[in-house]
């Protein structure tokens, strides 16, 4: 038996066309089987592999546009490569080279623009709802990527019209329901996924002033800012755009730039591609796929549900914090990143109301206390020469051991007791004297 | 820095851009401090190990080339091989058999302290000093000529595509290509661009997204069957991908500059017996075992016996090649004790043509899971897990969610690699794609740069043979 070898070009043509026009000869002659296959799976099946639909609803499926797209599809490839096979030696050589490449990049180009199309971001973001369990990230970037998709208008004028910008903490925080009713708000939006950091905030900046609040309320702590010690890329990338990428990496210095390229490199080919920013929903819509219609997702709890991330037990809190709370490098790059999100909100009219954020009192125990000082003082510094509003711990309420749901959530009744304060904070008129009230 | 990440883009364009420009002389002066500059990337301190291997060979070749005296020529050859193998042994081995000297002693009953010192492996040294052997040899056995300036003989040997995990190449292959000093041309970068492309794909799109399964799978504690075939077949796809992609990669980089490097993988999974298999599988290896251990050893000249004998030290010596670990030593034996069964299968039946290519599908079968039980040999990282992995075998449950999703991310991986490949196999072409007629050129092409942005994954798992 001979092993295949790399032939010289023109008897590799040759070997290769004879095969593929055989190949192209069989397609041919079974071409209205083929785009009958192509018209039944794409209007019966596509929404099923979609969005996993079991066989009990798969008789309410049936998309006639769909089915002949599909049919089509497969007919006009056909016919297509049959023609492919049929260029003459020197047109095949014309089809080559930088020719190909332009190819290769237009094909590219061409998917980028279609996965950018709104009505397929929405099949791909319901696809990944279908197959991730309930508190896996990608499915949490799929809900904020559509709740934030389009920009809102107030539908009542004059009323408050207010974002929850945050992580699971204040996600947990705050009954959005009771904010609404008690400030008769036009609209209450949570923008919150688990373990949020202020570089987030600013690449979700433009998407958030589009949704046109009144009200940004936000709470922050150490536990924000003392973390990261590389660009959080997976965090980051679904949320890039040509805008946003400059003002992200204006937020680290030039060795932190240089030392963090790759990252750079990463989030600026998502603010360009849409298939390099998507491509965290892509992969769970590929890789989870099931045919197993009735298993089990991974189970949470309802507690889990309500919070919307994994409860943390105080054991794994402390671990959590010890491993996590550091001096990194990139303590100014959140700083600096919540600073220019905080100028855009002050332009935009927003009020930014922002709450110092704790945990439970043992997990506050773990904290170093000079990370909690300084983020005290260069919040209250920047709300001074910003013009926000920053309520240290000693203009909350704070919480005892009995508010705590878990190491760093909040339980009903410490969430009651937070979602009371923020109702009289937006009732109220922002006091002219809030520099004074910040703590040395 | 690996060919998968940003890194290694930014490094290339520079040196690409460079070598263009330059002359000759000075171009190959500027590869050379790239390729240094690159090995120093991983560990500058082992730059001088290199050094000193590259000068040692330089002289002995030289020497040898030199003198009319078959001693001299001798002598400077076994100085030039006790070098490299000492080099090779101490930085690879020395650990490995201390360890194994101490635990012999345990099980008679001497207890010795467990030894405190810890050697780092420099990367690439088991494909760098192979190399240099083979030249070394080679211009001994009068086949090449030696290269006379030490710049050009040293970027032979730490010429940075294929430094760290080869191909391993022979003298005669890569030497003339330096001393001439290829340019860049038009068709060259456009295969190397397609090489590139096919390399990332296999790597970044299947290796690096199989890892996952694969080491679900061998960590398992009490792993059950399904999880353990997905594992091992996984594996087998991931080793391939991971080391072609890397080999698809080298090649392409070296043809963008002009060089052209030798294959290293001619469609593996196709063979139909062991011996076709290593024709197949890693053949700048199985090549240099070949030429200048099994042909040296007698080769199948002294009767059945001594040419089995000579089989099994060739496959235990390439088994270790790969690691210092015994798990490395069984698969070598494994595989030379199937080479041997084989053999004296194929001489007791000799079985016609036809029935060859009647029974094609089930040897291939055969062959492909042989293969895979050698694979769960080389990845079980201790000899306890791998009686896990086979007790796992006969654990049957039913099919778990996470079986059904590896399942599938196994066959949506393998799958469309599989299809390309039969076709490869069937025109015994493996320029196939580029041969291909422009429309599904382009769909392959298009499909793996969409394949590579949507599913890559970049910079983070380092290629499985770089620690051999």
């Amino acid at each position: 038996m001979s092993t295949p070898e790399e032939l010289p070009d023109p008897i590799a043509r040759q070997v290769v066309g004879a095969f593929e026009r055989r190949l192209v000869g069989v397609a041919l002659v079974t071409l209205p089987l083929i785009t009958g296959i192509g018209f039944v799976i794409a209007g019966r099946y596509s929404h099923v592999l979609l969005f996993l639909q079991s066989p009990a609803d798969w008789s309410t499926l049936w998309s006639r546009p769909i089915a002949y797209a599909g049919g089509a599809l497969a007919a006009c490839a056909i016919v297509a490569w049959w023609i492919s096979t049929k260029l003459s030696t020197e047109r095949y050589r014309r089809v080559n080279g930088l020719r190909m490449v332009l190819a290769v990049l237009c094909m590219v180009w061409l998917l980028d623009a279609i996965v950018d199309h709104p009505r397929v971001r929405f099949a791909l973001e319901e696809s990944v709802k279908a197959r991730a369990p309930q508190l896996d990230f990608v499915r949490n970037i799929a809900f904020k990527q559509q709740s934030l998709r389009e920009g809102r208008t107030a539908t009542i004028e004059g009323q408050p019209r207010i974002v929850i910008l945050g992580s699971s903490q204040i996600n947990l925080g705050i009954d959005t329901a009771k904010l609404q009713q008690t400030t008769a708000a036009d609209d209450v939006l949570e923008v919150c996924m688990p373990g949020m950091v202020p570089l987030q905030y600013l690449a979700l900046a433009d998407r958030v002033v589009g949704q046109t609040p009144t009200h940004v309320v936000c709470w922050l702590s150490e536990f924000d800012f003392f973390r990261e010690s590389t660009l959080p890329t997976i965090r980051l990338r679904w949320s890039m755009d040509r805008n946003n990428f400059g003002d992200v990496a204006s937020t680290l210095s030039t060795q932190q730039q240089f030392s963090q390229r790759a990252e750079l490199a990463d989030l600026a080919i998502a603010g360009m591609s849409t298939l390099w920013q998507q491509r965290s929903l892509i992969q769970k819509v590929g890789f989870r796929f099931w045919w197993a219609w009735d298993a089990e997702g991974v189970s949470v709890t309802a507690d889990e549900v309500a919070v919307g991330a994994e409860l943390v037990d105080q054991q794994q809190g402390l671990q959590n914090v010890r491993r996590n709370i550091q001096r990194t490098s990139l303590v100014n790059a959140n700083f600096s990143a919540f600073e220019q999100f905080a100028r855009q909100m002050i332009r935009h009219d927003v009020r930014l109301i922002v709450i110092e954020g704790e945990s439970h009192p043992e997990t506050m125990d773990a904290y170093p206390p000079e990370f909690r000082t300084e983020t005290r003082e260069r919040l209250a510094r920047m709300a001074n020469s910003i013009g926000f509003e920053y309520l240290s711990e000693n203009d909350r309420p704070a919480f005892d051991t009995d508010q705590w749901r878990d190491a760093v959530h909040l339980n009903q009744s410490g969430r009651d007791r937070l979602t009371a304060f923020v109702c009289d904070l937006i009732l109220l008129s922002p006091p002219s004297d809030w520099s004074t009230r910040h703590p040395n | 820095m690996l060919f998968n990440s940003f890194d290694f883009l930014l490094f290339f364009s520079t040196v690409f851009a460079f070598q263009l420009v330059l002359p000759h002389r000075p171009r190959n002066l500027f590869l050379l401090a790239a390729s240094y500059f690159f090995y120093a990337c991983w560990d500058w301190r082992f730059t001088g190990l290199m050094a000193a291997s590259t000068i040692i060979d330089y002289v002995c070749s030289l020497a040898i080339a030199k003198s009319d005296d078959q001693t001299v020529k001798r002598q400077f050859l076994t100085v030039s091989i006790v070098a490299n193998l000492s080099i090779l042994g101490f930085f690879k081995y020395a650990g490995f058999f201390v360890d194994s000297w101490i635990s012999l002693a345990a099980s008679g009953g001497v207890e010795l302290s467990p030894r405190t010192w810890q050697i780092i492996l420099p990367v690439g040294i088991s494909f760098y000093t192979f190399q240099t052997m083979s030249y070394t040899w080679d211009v001994y056995r009068g086949e090449m000529q030696p290269l006379r300036r030490l710049s050009d003989f040293a970027l032979y040997v730490a010429f940075f595509p294929q430094l760290v995990a080869g191909p391993i190449e022979r003298g005669t292959q890569l030497s003339p290509q330096i001393a001439a000093g290829p340019r860049t041309s038009w068709e060259g970068v456009q295969s190397g661009v397609w090489m590139i492309t096919k390399g990332l794909f296999k790597k970044a799109v299947i290796a690096d997204n199989l890892a996952p399964l694969v080491a679900t799978a061998f960590d398992s504690e009490s792993p059950h069957c399904a999880q353990v075939l997905i594992g091992v077949y996984a594996f087998a796809f991931q080793i391939y991908g991971d080391f072609s992609g890397y080999t698809d990669i080298a090649r392409g980089v070296g043809r963008m500059m002009g060089y052209k490097l030798s294959l290293n993988f001619r469609l593996p999974y196709f063979a139909t017996s062991p011996s076709e298999f290593w024709k197949r599988w890693h053949v700048s290896l199985s090549s240099f075992l070949r030429d200048y251990l099994y042909i040296p050893l007698g080769g199948n000249r002294g009767g059945t016996v001594k040419t089995y004998r000579n089989l099994l030290v060739t496959m235990l010596l390439g088994g270790l090649w790969h690691g210092a670990a015994w798990t490395f030593v069984i698969w070598g034996l494994y595989h030379g004790l199937l080479l041997i069964v084989y053999e004296r299968f194929a001489r007791t039946m000799s079985l016609s043509d036809a029935t060859l290519r009647r029974t094609y599908w089930l040897r291939l079968s055969v062959m492909f899971h042989l293969t895979c039980v050698g694979w769960l040999i080389f990845r079980a990282e201790s000899f306890a897990q791998l009686r896990s992995m086979v007790a796992g075998l006969v654990q049957f449950q039913s099919l778990s969610l996470g079986d059904l999703q590896g399942a599938w991310k196994l066959m949506l991986l393998a799958g469309p690699l599989l299809i390309i490949q039969a076709a490869k196999e069937y025109t015994k072409c493996l320029n196939f794609v580029p041969s291909l007629s422009p429309l599904p050129r382009l769909a392959i092409y298009a499909g793996c740069v969409v394949a590579i942005l949507t599913f890559g994954s970049f910079g983070k798992q380092a290629f499985i043979y770089f620690q051999f």
